[in-house]
């Protein structure tokens, strides 16, 4: 047998077929079963997708809109979650960070959201024409909106050429932040460049119509460029102009505060690129007073009114039109 | 009030471990506050069973309710005005949250589950504060997520967002 034994050591491993004794008992199994709820219990795998979209919403709140951007693109579950409560977001955003922006800032309303009787009056050729002519063919830095998607009564001519604005002015601040000259369109021509241009400023804006946070971005744009901008002007020791009171602490916080102090009015659409070299904080539809000591804005139901204004123009105009030719049946009788 | 900030309670964590807390601390919970007003003296006798949340994060979120306890209720208005800034966190809070994420995300369940919302609001801030000025590629690194797009579909993203990322 001793002689053997080297040999079966070499042939065949030695395999420990020990097994655990089967343990069955119901005290044991109770033990067991509280162990692995502890277990399972104590275990932290909690992520960002364990948060309730509550929560997940709040988080959102508190980003700027470029941050919210940035996060749709991380991935598809997230964009989805984003562009599906787009406004959710969106309001909360604009409420904390640009209450002031967004009443000077109104979004033309969509044709589909008007009054259908409004349609023709609003679409009429002449009107078109004639009457919204001195806010569509002079600008060299707007593109003039289609009548066929926001309605185009003066309150929504006025915001859709502000809300383009606002893209075409964010576009040049590296230039008037590094002092080169903005290519100057001469009178009469559009180039190809131009064309390019104010039409990718017409899709960010008509993005917006759709999208609240496109106009959130949009609003975050335009008081990054007006901080940059008073921050500029107020950096020229030449340029003695009255200005907006801004401190460090009102450009940390990110949001318009600031802008509710006095400061000059915007009185006039900066019709031409040449007025971006000046311009601080454009603010329009809003005046202050004095009584109040503080601004008064446009009133929320401005469009309505213009709208009621264009249909009784246009019943007006039918009513001429009815008149001369009954006028025409009796001179011809 | 003196008796009842003596009072001592016991909560007892989903892993069954029992944590023993001052009234008034424990208090800084809506939901134990209510719970504690509908048992009456019950609730002094009785353990407090907190089936969401395991013994770990209970005592963080006690912490933080300890150092908190004499906080003034907020103001109806406070709300908006504490969000002005997201990196608004005051320091001691700050470093309470210098923790791994994934407790940083159970802290913020747990007072979602406990209704403390001082402290949902600074777990909400230090995600919003993770996340701030963060590129997709950087955001997915911080929270480990993993990109599921194809690089047709991410390329066709990036070009209608381009105006609004690329300032």
């Amino acid at each position: 047998m001793r002689k053997e034994s080297p040999a079966v050591e070499a042939d065949e491993p030695l395999i420990d077929t020990t097994a655990t004794l089967p343990l069955r008992s119901k005290r044991l199994e109770r033990l067991q079963k509280k162990r692995h709820q502890k277990e399972a219990a104590s275990k932290q795998n909690a992520t960002f997708w364990d948060l309730p979209s509550e929560i997940i919403l709040d988080i959102l709140s508190l980003l700027r809109p470029s941050d919210i951007f940035n996060l749709s693109r991380v991935n598809s579950g997230l964009r989805d979650f984003i562009l599906k409560d787009a406004s959710r977001i969106a309001g909360p955003v604009i409420t904390q960070r640009y209450p002031i922006l967004t009443k000077c800032f109104p979004l033309p309303v969509l044709l589909s959201n008007v009054d259908k009787e409004a349609h023709s009056a609003l679409l009429d050729e002449e009107r078109q024409a004639n009457y919204l002519h001195i806010h569509k063919k002079p600008y060299q830095h707007v593109q003039t909106p289609d009548p066929q998607t926001i309605c185009t009564c003066l309150t929504c001519m006025l915001a859709w050429n502000n809300l383009c604005l606002l893209v075409d002015f964010s576009r040049w601040q590296k230039n008037l932040e590094q002092g080169e000259p903005i290519p100057i369109v001469p009178r009469g021509k559009n180039p190809k460049w131009n064309q390019k241009l104010i039409a990718a400023n017409a899709t960010v804006v008509q993005n917006a119509l759709y999208n609240p946070l496109w106009y959130a971005r949009i609003l975050e744009q335009h008081l990054k460029s007006t901080v940059g901008s008073i921050r500029r002007h107020g950096n020229n020791a030449g340029n003695k102009r009255k200005r907006f009171r801004m401190t460090i602490e009102d450009v940390a916080v990110e949001n318009d505060a600031f802008l509710s102090r006095s400061g000059p009015p915007s009185m006039d659409f900066p019709f031409h690129r040449d007025s971006y070299y000046m311009l601080e904080a454009y603010l329009p539809n809003r005046g202050w007073n004095s009584e109040v000591n503080g601004w008064v804005y446009m009133p929320a139901t401005q469009h309505d009114r213009d709208v009621e204004f264009v249909k009784s123009w246009a019943k007006r105009k039918r009513d001429i039109a009815a008149e001369r030719r009954e006028t025409t049946e009796v001179v011809g009788l | 009030m003196a008796a009842s900030e003596s009072t001592r309670i016991t909560l007892v964590s989903n892993d069954g471990a029992e944590v023993h807390v001052e009234r008034n601390v424990a208090e800084r919970s809506m939901l134990i506050k209510n719970m504690m007003e509908d048992l009456g003296e019950a609730a002094m006798t009785q353990s407090v069973p907190i089936p969401n949340v395991n013994e770990s994060v209970l005592k963080k979120v006690i912490e933080w309710c300890e150092h908190h306890k004499n906080d003034p209720p907020a103001a109806a208005d406070d709300d908006s005005d504490s969000r002005k800034k997201t990196t608004d966190i005051e320091e001691w809070d700050q470093k309470f949250m210098q923790v791994d994420q994934e407790m940083l995300f159970e802290i913020i369940l747990a007072s979602n589950y406990l209704d403390i919302k001082p402290l949902l609001d600074v777990g909400c801030k230090t995600v919003a504060n993770m996340i701030k000025g963060k590129s997709p590629e950087e955001i997915r690194k911080t929270f480990n997520i993993t990109n599921d797009f194809t690089p047709e579909e991410e390329e066709q993203i990036r070009r209608e967002n381009e105006w609004a990322e690329d300032r």
